[in-house]
């Protein structure tokens, strides 16, 4: 099958839903499949073969973060290329409606067209009104995939219609190359990971309970890792920090197995925890605030413990708790990784493939350029050669 | 009536000459999706009895007890031949689905039998398939009704002779056994 995948940020930075779109990709490709992903690339001189770049993405705050994204004429004919050139039995979008690659071959492509929704926010006023221009794209989409129960939810709320759910995935070996850490080990090693300066993330609600740790385990080490940097530090709990800064994904490998408790203290806007994944596939337990959708990663607290999003003292309670039990420890770690390997990729692409599988008949089962019904179809040779095909088709 | 008041008319008429032309347009396109997920959904289940054909032949080769998945596979076959898509088809593919997850449920040593492998993901597959085939039907059809029911559409008859679209229901959850096969 050839499959053409549309990533709707920045290819150069991290990010969840970039990382979906790389691991699907590299799942697709182990199963032999021909794949492409389009996507904003900011260092264009170190793709993978199999990604074509968009051009050069710019920083928009969406959803309480920076996305780096692409939405221009350069765009536009790149997309419209990329389109012509790999002849596509599939194409499948990410995140549609955000103003990126994905929308713009979303409105240049017709055939089997396939997107999966990430997101979760509640309310989006931006996404509400955009409504009624997103349609016509939209309804070109002859399948959707939501990620989680609380994506599926927000993509009904502001799109209506309906999505299947199919969660996110993890490549369990990426993360199983180093031993875990060895359980009664002092001292102590906990892990944060994510963007530092952003408030979402959580790093305060962590910094405000680590004095209260560290009165119990004062020679405790917490491992800072992701870009960006702190305002100030409180110097009680400096001695005790490492910054990491961004880390490769082996690198991210390591960090997770040479800790005892990863912790995940985000505040909101998660649709759904890969990160939780990661760290259970590498051997560390996980302590997460009771998002739902971390509750539903971590099957309500038995997969990994959970304390009240926001919640300080709760989280100090719960991670003194579970450092001081090393039987508790020790099974987490156990159904983690057993939980973790329900959501190995290679469970998670046959579901993705049998999406695929059904919507092929659309279109004759073959992605190409859309000229119907555009100014640029009715005036460019090539969109009346084609207007007068789709014409002799319906004759016939 | 003076010509600038003849313009507005004309406009006006002009305007919802083509808004009416788009929405017909659009209904269109709508209906022709909502055939393409039945033809689909079709597929699918067409797909589905001929993987259990097989899971049954496997099953009585086997010297294998089985009653309940050979009798109403029979009747799923029969129907789908007939293609007349009326209650009764889809009570039989409701059966279908409750036979194949009572088998793996009974029965587990079947999903841990390596000569089974191989049936067994195929069976689940095509579960998969059907499950995924019916929603996607459900929605395009869901997505053309509600355009057919705006008043606008029913007055100036813009879906032209195209059949009502219509959601189909069974049943087609998956045993938990069947999940990752």
């Amino acid at each position: 099958m050839r499959i053409g995948l549309v990533c709707p940020y920045d290819w150069s930075s991290p990010g969840g839903v970039k990382q979906h779109v790389h691991d699907l990709a590299r799942s697709l490709i182990d199963l032999g499949h021909y794949v492409n992903v389009l996507t904003p690339a900011t260092d264009e001189s170190n793709l993978p073969d199999f990604v074509t770049s968009a051009g050069t993405a710019i920083g928009l705050p969406y959803n309480g973060s920076v996305a780096r994204i692409k939405f221009d004429p350069p765009a536009f004919s790149r997309t419209r290329a990329w389109i012509r050139s790999h002849k596509f039995d599939i194409l499948h979008l990410h995140e549609p409606t955000s103003p990126s690659p994905s929308i713009i071959a979303a409105w240049s492509a017709r055939g089997p067209i396939v997107a999966t929704h990430h997101t979760s926010n509640e309310r989006s006023y931006a996404a509400k009104n955009m409504q009624f221009l997103l349609q016509p794209m939209m309804e070109k989409i002859s399948a959707r995939i939501a990620v989680s129960e609380e994506a599926r939810r927000t993509m009904v709320t502001h799109l209506g219609g309906d999505a299947v759910i199919i969660p996110n995935g993890v490549r369990v070996s990426d993360f199983t190359k180093f031993p875990a850490k060895n359980i009664d080990a002092g001292p102590f090693r906990i892990l944060f990971l994510g963007r530092i300066d952003e408030p979402r993330k959580g790093l305060k609600v962590l910094l405000n309970a680590l004095p209260r740790v560290l009165e119990k385990f004062p020679d405790l080490i917490c491992q800072i890792v992701g870009p960006g940097e702190l305002e100030k530090i409180d110097p009680k709990i400096e001695k005790n920090l490492e910054f990491k800064g961004m880390l490769s994904t082996i690198e991210k490998a390591r960090a997770y197995a040479s800790s005892d408790v990863y912790l995940a203290p985000n505040l909101g806007g998660e649709s759904f925890g890969i990160v939780l994944l990661e760290a259970m596939s590498a051997g560390a337990v996980v302590l997460a605030s009771d998002l739902p959708a971390f509750q539903k990663v971590l099957v309500q607290g038995k997969a990994g413990a959970l304390f009240e999003t926001g919640n300080s003292d709760a989280l100090a309670q719960e991670l003194i708790t579970l450092l001081s039990d090393q039987t508790r420890r020790s099974q987490l770690r156990n159904l983690g990784f057993a939980r973790a390997k329900e959501f190995d990729w290679s469970n998670i692409v046959k579901q993705i493939l049998d999406v695929y599988a059904s919507v092929s008949n659309v279109d004759g089962g073959q992605v190409r350029e859309d000229f119907s019904g555009q100014l640029y179809g009715r005036i460019t040779r090539s969109g009346r050669k084609d207007r007068r095909q789709l014409l002799s088709e319906i004759i016939s | 009536m003076e010509f600038s008041q003849f313009l507005w008319i004309f406009g006006a008429l002009l305007f919802i000459a083509w808004y009416l032309s788009n929405v017909a347009g659009r209904l269109d396109r709508l209906h022709l999706k909502a055939e393409a997920a039945k033809l689909s959904l079709d597929t699918q289940l067409a797909l589905r009895t001929s993987a259990v054909g097989r899971l049954i032949e496997k099953l009585n080769n086997q010297n294998y007890e089985i009653k309940e998945l050979p009798e109403v596979w029979q009747e799923a076959i029969k129907r789908e031949a007939e293609d007349i898509n009326d209650d009764l088809q889809w009570q039989y593919e409701s059966s279908l689905t409750v036979a194949i997850n009572n088998l793996v449920t009974n029965q587990p040593e079947l999903l841990t039998q390596p000569e089974f492998e191989a049936i067994i993901s195929d069976i689940a597959q095509a579960s998969r398939r059907v499950q995924y085939a019916k929603a996607f039907h459900n929605d395009a059809q869901k997505n053309a009704l509600k355009v057919r029911q705006r008043p606008l559409v029913k007055i100036f008859r813009l879906a032209g002779r195209a059949k009502l679209p219509a959601l189909i229901e069974f049943d087609d959850f998956i045993a938990p056994a069947l999940k990752n096969k």
